[in-house]
């Protein structure tokens, strides 16, 4: 499903050249959980940028889906990103201005999809979360993780293939975090494959692999489970 | 006690500079508001001050008779005996309000002038003009008398001294010359009075030359006088405007026929009108200069809500600082003082620099009446009083809704940053942004739709041809060798036709007379022209036929007149009919097509055109080819029949657009008003845009990572403005309807409210919104969302 080849990037100031990644090679299978350990600096979010289409490399290739993407112009990966792939966010990013069921419906009014299909996907996706009696309720009036169950509910939607979770439990206490990477874990065992970006160790347990970086280069993968255990 | 700390101080001064662009918005919003707001202040100030240099301006009423602004001179000398109560009374010969025109001679060289007026000894007394040198109480007692303005004495005698010295002027109607002696200079006529002269002459010179039969004091046919009296106080002009007294009721129906009640007598219902409405009874709208004032304060307002606006914008960075200070222990009131004082310190830099602007604006303005002058010198230190007080009103004004705001923000929400303005401060703003745009779109209809009449008005046929005439003054003075002058000018192929006639076409050819129809005067009015007249301004002749030079009898005897001439004197066989001009019987002897020969404001009425010798203007029809070469060749041809007199012309069509002078200076003064209002509005919309920008950066970068293409972001962006100017549209679009009817309604002739005027004040607002918030909405929606996020 991704695979990257020799991937680098490089920040450039009008003083300083920084390396933020250096030759990563890096390879997810489809339905697979990846989780993505380092340090602060290590260069996780920029790979997750990239991987996320939402930006693209210095040098190297970047397949998604076979199909070498790692050049395409904005209009491009915008076209490729809607409804392939979802993300999720630390700090869960919803839009204040628009309650719960406005700002899961985000994604599908991208997609152009009409008002009674989105209606249909919107409620079934609160209904999955437990979120469907807030659907009126704007972010601020939730707690931190019925914010970032929204998020999820906004993540996947559309079924995208791809969900890239940055932190996702970062902002949360335990009893939430254990609850979004239930989730998590559920959407993965329905088949999507999930790269999560994370500092704790707890929650890369539930990853099928987890791959260490450091100074913008992969230095240990280490395999936690086969994929077949997680699907039986 | 210090109004602020100098610790204050330091941070505002801070604060200005770190928002370097919202300073900069503000300060220039204020500077343009608080500039054009002085000009329109000294403008109605001006409007309203005319004729309020006369100590006794409210003792001082003038005389109107129905619709006439001018009397004849018989009448002020009856008013006076029959009204105890009259003072004082003076008559000005205003020559059907033109003033007298001609030429004045110093021994060598001629000069033409004009608003030179006949008036009466008592002038100085009465009136509060300076007389300079001169004295005041005989100046103008002795016949051939002539005082002279400053600027005509300095321009006939340079620095002589004028009083004793002998003139000569030469009247263009009747064709004759006098000899005056000047006994007075007095100051130019102030530019807020409504009597205007260049030079003054004794009426006892009428008599003397007898001019217009010499007895001005048994003279009820003359029409020309305007004529002043003072009363003790204003009820006697209420009770007699209410109802005309029983000795004028009576004298009215022995001399003018007119019978109380009847429709006639209302030609001659007796009106005193105080001098403080002279003004805006001859002519200036008092609606024009509420307009103006009201537009002054639109921009003015428009700064205000630009200021309120983005104070608000950037009160969500403050609210930390705000915290702070309340937490360890500042007073509401000192920061309420805070950012009071900073809002007037914005205002009082932007009055530093509107001082600039004005002396920068004002060129463009100084063209319009009422903007001749900045500052009187004698008003220097009350424009700057005003000025002062107006700074502090204004930013007090623009301030105190912020300050408010921000004062009664909770300490600990503010620490927390937790301020989210809130449905209500949202509302606010767009209530304030909506009627900004309310305001522009209202402007720009009105400016749509005040060109479009005066394209109407100059392009509305007039039922003769206006193009390519150019008309000479002074023609009496070849009145002997009138024939060969003509036929030397014809001798030009670029002059196709020349015709004399009394006046200028455009304006004042008007000679009242009246003639009876079943026992009841009707009133119409009349000119004098010459055979050639009818073709050199193709006139279209319905029936009958032309003045011919071969007919002896057609001069003096003859004329032609109008459609509506025919309808109101109930003529059935009009060609043949004799009816009565002045005093004289009159043979009609074709009628003409209805044409307009005055401005599009006035209806056209019953008119006549007598064959009479009294003609001083010269009409030239021209190709229009080789303009510059057949000016020349007239100029030669008049030295050669004239030479004494200077050669002077004019064009007819210019004569016209003068004619809607004061609706063309509207138009122009709206269209920079407009301008000005449409660009700070612009200012603080592209201000609290440029804001909005920042502050939706988080939503923006959710919408792209969420699939939203750029052109999505940037409708989702645009799609407020285009919701605040569709309101907008709505709300403006009834008012300014009423407003143009109301304003189209000073026309007999006048263009339609087409729909499309709305439309394209619409389109036009949206444009220029757009066009102002694309650039923002562009730089945010193609930021890269990475960036929106990163820090969150």
């Amino acid at each position: 499903m991704i695979k990257t080849e020799n991937l680098t990037k490089v920040f450039r100031t009008e003083e300083v050249e920084t390396s933020a990644l250096n030759e990563v090679n890096l390879h997810v299978k489809k339905g697979e959980f990846v989780a993505i350990m380092g340090p602060s600096g290590c260069g996780k979010s920029t790979l997750m940028n990239i991987i996320g289409l939402l930006d693209n490399p210095t040098g190297g290739e970047y397949y998604f889906d076979d199909a070498e993407v790692g050049q395409l112009k904005e209009r491009n990966r915008t076209m490729l990103r809607k409804g392939n792939i979802g993300f999720v966010f630390q700090s869960f990013n919803l839009i204040d201005e628009l309650n719960v069921y406005e700002n899961v419906e985000l994604p599908l009014i991208y997609l152009k999809l009409k008002a009674r299909e989105r209606k249909e996907m919107v409620e079934k996706v609160l209904e999955r979360m437990k979120i469907a009696h807030r659907a009126k309720h704007f972010p601020q009036q939730l707690s931190g993780g019925q914010q970032q169950r929204v998020a999820i509910a906004r993540a996947v939607v559309a079924n995208p293939k791809l969900i890239l979770a940055d932190e996702p439990t970062g902002n949360l206490d335990s009893k939430n975090g254990l609850e979004v990477m239930n989730l998590l874990t559920e959407l993965n065992r329905e088949g999507t494959t999930i790269v999560m970006v994370t500092h704790s160790l707890h929650d890369s347990e539930f990853a099928h692999r987890v791959v260490n970086l450091f100074d913008g280069m992969i230095i240990t993968e280490e395999v936690k489970k086969e994929m077949g255990e997680i699907l039986l | 006690m210090k109004f602020i700390r100098t610790g204050n101080q330091r941070i505002i001064f801070r604060n200005l500079l770190r928002n370097k662009l919202h300073s900069a918005i503000n300060i220039i919003g204020f500077a343009v508001g608080i500039a054009v707001f002085a000009l329109i202040i000294r403008y109605v100030d001006h409007q309203f001050s005319f004729d309020s240099f006369h100590k006794q301006q409210s003792n001082i009423y003038k005389i109107h008779l129905g619709d006439s602004r001018s009397i004849p001179p018989a009448s002020a000398q009856f008013l006076k005996d029959n009204i105890a109560a009259i003072d004082e009374v003076v008559r000005i010969d205003e020559w059907y309000g033109g003033g007298r025109k001609g030429y004045l001679k110093n021994g060598t060289e001629t000069f033409r002038t004009s608003d030179l007026i006949f008036t009466d000894p008592n002038f100085f007394n009465f009136f509060d003009f300076k007389l300079l040198s001169g004295d005041k109480n005989t100046a103008l007692t002795e016949p051939n008398s002539i005082i002279l303005s400053e600027r005509l004495a300095k321009k006939i005698f340079g620095n002589e001294n004028p009083i004793g010295k002998q003139i000569e002027y030469l009247s263009d109607f009747p064709a004759k010359s006098y000899g005056f002696t000047v006994q007075g200079v007095i100051e130019d006529v102030p530019s807020n009075s409504s009597i205007l002269y260049n030079g003054l002459i004794s009426m006892s010179t009428i008599p003397y030359h007898k001019i217009r039969n010499g007895n001005i004091s048994e003279d009820w046919v003359n029409w020309g006088f305007a004529t002043f009296v003072k009363l003790p106080n204003s009820e006697l002009a209420e009770q007699i405007n209410a109802e005309s007294p029983e000795f004028w009721t009576d004298f009215i129906s022995e001399r003018w026929q007119a019978e109380e009640g009847s429709a006639r007598a209302a030609d001659y219902k007796l009106t005193l009108v105080p001098l403080t409405e002279v003004h805006f009874a001859s002519g200036a709208k008092r609606s024009s200069v509420y307009l103006i004032f009201f537009i002054g304060l639109f921009i003015l307002a428009i700064a205000i809500i630009n200021y309120i606006n983005l104070s608000l914008a950037i009160s969500t960075t403050r609210i930390k600082e705000i915290g702070i200070r309340k937490v360890i222990g500042s007073h509401k009131s000192t920061l309420f003082r805070q950012f009071l004082f900073e809002s007037i310190l914005i205002t009082s830099i932007s009055a530093i620099l509107a001082v600039f602007l004005v002396y920068l604006i004002h060129p463009l303005l100084s063209g319009f009446t009422g903007f001749q002058t900045i500052v009187e010198s004698d008003k220097i230190i009350k424009g700057l009083l005003v000025l002062i007080a107006g700074v502090i009103l204004i930013g007090f004004l623009a301030g105190i809704y912020p300050a408010w705001f921000l004062t009664n923000l909770a300490p600990v929400k503010s620490l927390r940053n937790e301020i989210h303005r809130g449905k209500k401060g949202n509302t606010l703003k767009q209530i304030l942004i909506v009627s900004q745009f309310v305001v522009s779109i209202f402007l720009l209809i009105a400016v749509i739709a005040i060109s479009k009449q005066v394209n109407f008005i100059k392009n509305k046929e007039l039922g003769f041809d206006k193009e390519h005439i150019i008309h000479l003054s002074g023609g009496s003075s070849i009145d002997k060798s009138y024939r060969a002058f003509r036929e030397t000018l014809l001798k030009n192929p670029t002059i196709q036709n020349v015709a004399r006639s009394n006046g200028t076409f455009a304006g004042n050819l008007n000679i009242g007379s009246k003639h009876k129809v079943n026992g009841e005067f009707r009133n119409y009015r009349a000119t004098t022209i010459d055979p050639d007249f009818i073709e050199t301004f193709g006139i279209e002749l319905l029936e009958g036929r032309n003045f011919l030079w071969s007919n002896k009898n057609d001069e003096n005897n003859t004329a032609l007149v109008n459609e509506c001439f025919v309808k109101k004197m109930e003529l059935k066989n009009p060609v043949g009919s004799v009816v009565t001009f002045l005093d004289r019987d009159i043979t009609i002897v074709g009628v003409i097509k209805d044409f307009h020969i005055y401005s599009l404001h006035n209806q056209i009425e019953p008119y006549m055109l007598c064959y009479l010798p009294w003609n001083s203007c010269i009409n030239i029809k021209v190709s229009g080819m080789d303009m510059q070469n057949t000016i020349a060749t007239i100029e030669g041809v008049w030295k050669e029949f004239s030479p004494n007199v200077p050669f002077e012309y004019q064009f007819l069509d210019k004569d016209f657009e003068a004619l809607y002078r004061t609706e063309m200076e509207f138009s122009s003064l709206i269209k920079i008003f407009t301008l000005l209002a449409v660009f700070i509005a612009c200012l603080g919309l592209f201000g609290l845009i440029s804001f909005s920008a920042v502050q939706r950066k988080k939503e923006i970068g959710i919408r792209k990572i969420n699939g939203a293409k750029v052109t999505e972001v940037l409708t989702t962006l645009n799609m407020e403005v285009v919701k605040w100017v569709g309101l907008a549209f709505l709300v403006s679009c009834p008012i300014a309807w009423y407003a143009m009817n109301l304003w189209l309604e000073n026309f007999a002739y006048k263009t339609t409210l087409s729909w499309w005027i709305f439309a394209l004040a619409g389109i036009l607002a949206l444009g220029i919104a757009l066009l102002t918030v694309s650039w923002q909405s562009w730089r945010a929606a193609t930021r890269n969302p990475v960036e929106a996020l990163r820090y969150e």
